[in-house]
């Protein structure tokens, strides 16, 4: 750490030298003590000329974050050499907000750091700078040293989930169109080989057999599960505040697209892990953070986790991969829908045959603080989006919007998930 | 618009880090108004205050010297209680203008920070005052004939206080 002579002693110096001059031109004792003081003072403050003072911080984070929670506490422990008077201390919470405080050391600080958003963050940083003496000497500041932390997203409750076309596999908590074992009734049949024995409808066979010999069997539908496809569009960050939406500083932002976008991939995705459905999750300007399909405890974790990590990147140049899904998927495209990547892949998707959902995770916006010439410019980007919405509807994507009412998203999940003719 | 999100910092008693400015500025002002004549105390009163704003001017120094100068147009006395306040406030306003170089105004400073500057202030402030006292009662108008010249038994018994003193805390 580099240390550095303030102009604190020099200036104190100086006074003294004028002040000894005077008392010496004129002859005054009094004024020559406060000279003697001042340059004692001096002497004191800066009598240490070391360059390897040490100055540092270690920063822990109390508790482990595990679910959705409104702040969370960071300590960091100041230490110094014992010649360091005051430590400056600027700490950067959620990287935008910046706050000093200088302490004497050994100090023990506490951040606690209000955490409004889900994914990957840094919520404390600290650089710090040792003052010694008078402050005689100051130090560079130090490596900025960090906390980083991933929020987890918050579960709404699905009551109602949308099904794709077709189900796979016979087993599952859906029912499926076929014969089988698990489902509700489906039909009386006359007994054919194959059939079980404890099938046969006796009541039935009685009332329908016209020959001796005749049987009837009571059929039931088969369960199967439904293939998921969850893809995750990370393009764009937007919070609330369409105001701070040129600079992203979060402590301001309010609810942002992506945080309403992982709840939702969250929300669904244990939604259909519970239903015992195979989930897969894909985003879409990269590979990493990609879960293959499957079911279970443990993909629940593993989407969990890939879900809890995302985090935006700008396809500026690039277009957006298309991810590969599994046939007959039901493809769930999170999205805010403020570019137009995620409705060329979903009209690819539909082409494909697949039902596509289109979550809508644009948060409710508050236009509060635009000026004129921004206004208009929210007016054509929302203009556009609204386009790009018709678009999918007219191609039979179902567009669903996450950031509304309990009970309206709940009333459109009942109208998505009611069975339709293909 | 949406509310800011603020972090919250714990680190014991904390006060605003403007504050050594706004000691700065009173210490300086009120020594001023107290023991300067017009129109010195308005220009000490202006270094102060400038001093406050922006310290790296160094005019907290700049106000500690005109008070110290003062003394000059003083006949030394050591019944007038202003040379034993000059000395502490000329002192005392090195201690803070340096505090007010280093520390953010927009910032916090823990009270425990304060005390190892007050501490050293106190330390020499205490033998600083009994010599200065000596000095005042042999150099005065009533101080006994014959003495030495005072002048220069000052200075030295002052240097010798404040060599005993660095020697002092440098073992530490």
């Amino acid at each position: 750490m580099r240390w550095r002579r303030s102009a604190a002693p020099a200036a104190g110096a100086v006074c003294a030298i004028v002040l000894a001059g005077a008392a010496l031109t004129f002859g005054r004792a009094d004024v020559a003590v406060l000279a003697v003081v001042l340059f004692a003072a001096v002497v004191l403050g800066s009598r240490v000329r070391r360059d390897d003072r040490i100055v540092m911080a270690t920063l822990t984070q109390v508790d482990e974050v595990s679910g959705p929670v409104s702040s969370a506490e960071v300590h960091a422990a100041v230490t110094a050499d014992p010649d360091v008077d005051l430590v400056l201390l600027r700490i950067t919470a959620l990287g935008f907000e910046s706050q000093s405080v200088a302490v004497a050391p050994p100090a023990n600080v506490t951040i606690e750091v209000p955490l409004a958003h889900s994914g990957e963050q840094e919520i404390a940083a600290v650089e710090l700078r040792g003052v010694a003496g008078e402050a005689a000497a100051i130090s560079d500041a130090s490596a900025r040293a960090s906390v980083r932390t991933v929020v987890e997203p918050m579960a709404t409750g699905v009551p109602f989930l949308p099904l794709p076309a077709r189900l796979r596999g016979l087993a599952g908590g859906h029912q499926s169109s076929r014969p089988g074992d698990g489902g509700e009734f489906r039909d009386i049949h006359p007994f054919a080989a194959g059939d079980r024995l404890r099938r046969i409808d006796w009541k039935a066979t009685a009332r329908l057999a016209r020959r001796p010999g005749d049987l009837f069997v009571r059929r039931t539908n088969a369960t199967s599960d439904a293939d998921v496809a969850i893809v995750f569009d990370d393009a764009d960050d937007v919070g609330e505040a369409v105001v701070e939406w040129t600079l992203g500083d979060p402590t301001l932002s309010g609810r942002t697209s992506l945080d309403v976008a992982r709840d939702a991939a969250w929300s669904l995705a244990s939604a259909y892990l519970e239903a015992g459905d195979a989930v897969s999750f894909q985003v879409l300007s990269r590979t990493r953070g990609a879960v293959p399909r499957g079911g279970g405890g443990r993909q629940l974790e593993r989407l969990k986790a890939a879900i809890a990590q995302t985090s935006p990147h700008p396809r500026l140049l690039s277009r957006a991969r298309t991810p590969l899904v599994a046939p007959g998927a039901l493809v769930v495209l999170v999205s805010s829908f403020l570019e137009r990547d995620a409705v060329r892949l979903a009209a690819l998707w539909r082409a494909a045959g697949h039902r596509v959902l289109a979550i809508d995770a644009l948060p409710r916006l508050n236009s509060g603080g635009l000026n004129r010439r921004q206004l208009l410019a929210l007016r054509v980007v929302l203009g556009l989006r609204d386009e790009r919405l018709h678009e999918l509807r007219a191609i039979g994507v179902d567009v669903l919007a996450w950031d509304s009412a309990h009970t309206e998203l709940r009333a459109v999940l009942r109208t998505l998930a009611t069975p339709r003719r293909a | 618009m949406s509310d800011r999100l603020h972090a919250r910092i714990s680190a014991g008693v904390l006060i605003p880090g403007v504050s050594p400015r706004l000691a700065g500025a009173l210490i300086g002002c009120a020594a001023a108004l107290t023991m300067m004549p017009e129109p010195f105390s308005y220009i000490a009163m202006a270094l102060a205050l400038v001093g406050a704003l922006f310290p790296s001017t160094l005019a907290t120094w700049g106000c500690a010297l005109a008070l110290a100068l003062t003394q000059l147009a003083r006949t030394p006395d050591a019944g007038d209680w202003r040379p034993y306040v000059t000395l502490a406030v000329v002192h005392l306003l090195h201690v803070i203008g340096a505090l007010a170089l280093v520390v953010e105004p927009g910032g916090s400073l823990q009270v425990r920070a304060l005390l190892r500057p007050l501490r050293r202030w106190l330390v020499l402030q205490l033998p600083a005052q009994a010599v200065l006292a000596l000095v005042l009662a042999f150099s005065g108008t009533n101080a006994p004939r014959g003495l030495p010249t005072a002048g220069v038994f000052a200075v030295i018994a002052a240097a010798c206080v404040a060599a005993i003193v660095v020697l002092t805390l440098r073992r530490r």
